[in-house]
C-alpha cells in the first residue's frame, strides 16, 4: 500500500552496510547522504538549535560503532532516529543539571518551543508550529515522526520505546490538541 | 502496517483509519488506488481535510539546518575490514630480502666463529699466534660470506681479490693440517 522512500529503502541500506563491513568507506558516505538531512530536520523540529551537526555526527558515530547491535529487521533510519533521540534527551538532562533545574520532563514543552519558533513560511504554518510546540515532549516526538518523517506507528514505537497501540493513541491525542489550539487562536 | 483482503490497511493494533493514513498521503507514499480513495474521503470530510492541511503545514514549515556531510563522514570509524593492516607485497619482499642479508651475515659470522674456535681447540689452542690467526680468519670469512649475496654486483677485480682472500683463508687452514701431517710424518 505504501511505496518505499527511495532515500529510506531498507534493502539499499543493507547493501551499503554490507559494503562498509567489507571495507568500502564510500558506502559510509552514501549512508550519511541518505539519512543526515532527516536527522538534522528531526533534531531542529524538537527544538535543537545549537550543535545540530555535532548531534547528527555523534548519532552516526554511535551507530557505526554499534552496528553489531543493529537489527536488520528494522529500518536503518528508524534506528538512527532512536539513537539521536536518546542523545537529545541526554543533552537536555545534562543542560538541566548544569542549570540546577529540576527535571520537568513533560511540562517543558512550551519553554523548549520558545527557541523553536523561528522563521516560518506562512501564518498558518506559524500557528501550527506554536500548537505543536505546546504538545508534551512524547506527543511532539510521535507527531513529528509520523507527520514530518513519515514513520509508521511500529517504527515510532521502536524509536520512543513504546508500543504500537500507545504510539497511535499519542498521535491522535496530539492531532486533537493541535486542532484545538488552532481553533482557540484561529 | 499491512493490507487485508478488502484493501483495508491494518496495523498490529487494528485497522488503519483514513485519519491514520493522512501522513502517508501527504508524503506521497501511498499507492495510486489508496491515494484516490483517500482523496475522495478527504473531499467529503471537513475533519479529514483540516488534519491534512495541518500535516501539510507542518511538513512545509520543517526547517533543515545546514550540515557538512563531509565532516560527518570524516568522523566515522573505519570499516572493520580495513582495520587490518594493508599488506604492500613489494615492501614485504624488500623487507624479506633485507632480512635475508642480515641472516646471511649473522649466520656467516657465527659459523666462522665456531670454525675458528674449533680449529684453535683442535690445535690445542696454546700457541701465542693462534688467537690472532683465528680472528683474522674469522674476519676474512665473515666479510667474504657477507658479500656473497651481493656477488653479482662485484667487478672482476673485486671478484679476483675475493678469490685470493678465500684461497688464503683455505690455505691458512690447510697450513695447520699440512704442518701437523708433516710433523706426524
Amino acid at each position: 500500500m505504501t511505496r518505499p522512500d527511495p532515500h529510506d529503502d531498507a534493502a539499499e541500506d543493507a547493501r551499503l552496510l554490507e559494503r562498509w563491513r567489507a571495507g568500502d568507506e564510500r558506502a559510509a558516505s552514501r549512508i550519511v547522504e541518505r539519512h543526515a538531512t532527516a536527522l538534522a530536520r528531526f533534531a531542529a523540529s524538537l527544538g535543537v538549535r545549537d550543535g545540530v551537526e555535532e548531534l547528527v555526527q555523534d548519532t552516526f558515530v554511535r551507530a557505526f560503532n554499534a552496528l553489531d547491535g543493529f537489527r536488520a529487521d528494522s529500518a536503518l533510519r528508524t534506528w538512527l532516529f532512536t539513537i539521536e533521540r536518546r542523545l537529545i534527551l541526554d543533552r537536555r538532562r545534562a543542560a538541566r543539571r548544569e542549570r540546577g533545574m529540576v527535571d520537568v520532563e513533560e511540562s517543558d514543552a512550551i519553554s523548549e518551543y520558545d527557541a523553536l519558533d523561528g522563521i516560518v513560511a506562512t501564518e498558518t504554518a506559524s500557528q501550527v508550529r506554536v500548537a505543536v510546540g505546546k504538545l508534551t515532549r512524547l506527543q511532539r516526538e510521535v507527531f513529528l515522526l509520523r507527520v514530518q518523517e513519515g514513520r509508521s506507528y511500529r517504527e515510532i514505537a521502536d524509536i520512543v520505546g513504546s508500543t504500537e497501540g500507545a504510539t497511535r493513541v499519542h498521535y491522535h491525542h496530539a492531532m486533537k490538541a493541535v486542532k484545538e489550539s488552532l481553533h482557540v487562536h484561529g | 502496517m499491512s493490507t487485508d483482503e478488502a484493501g483495508q490497511s491494518r496495523s498490529d493494533e487494528g485497522p488503519m483509519t483514513s485519519h491514520d493514513l493522512l501522513p502517508d498521503l501527504a508524503s506521497g507514499r501511498l499507492d495510486d488506488v489508496t491515494t484516490s480513495r483517500l482523496r475522495r474521503a478527504v473531499a467529503g470530510d471537513p475533519a479529514l481535510a483540516e488534519e491534512l492541511s495541518i500535516i501539510e503545514a507542518v511538513r512545509a514549515s520543517a526547517e533543515t539546518p545546514a550540515i557538512d556531510l563531509a565532516r560527518i563522514v570524516a568522523a566515522l570509524p573505519k570499516p572493520p575490514a580495513s582495520a587490518a593492516p594493508v599488506i604492500d607485497l613489494a615492501t614485504r619482499r624488500a623487507e624479506r630480502a633485507s632480512m635475508t642479508r642480515w641472516q646471511w651475515r649473522a649466520a656467516a659470522a657465527v659459523l666462522v666463529m665456531i670454525a675458528g674456535a674449533g680449529g684453535v681447540f683442535m690445535r690445542g689452542g696454546s700457541g701465542a699466534g693462534a688467537p690472532a690467526q683465528m680472528t683474522a680468519s674469522a674476519d676474512l670469512a665473515a666479510g667474504t660470506l657477507a658479500s656473497a649475496v651481493e656477488i653479482d654486483a662485484l667487478s672482476d677485480e673485486e671478484l679476483a681479490d675475493m678469490l685470493t682472500r678465500l684461497e688464503r683463508f683455505d690455505g691458512a687452514s690447510l697450513v695447520d693440517t699440512t704442518d701437523s701431517t708433516e710433523e706426524e710424518q
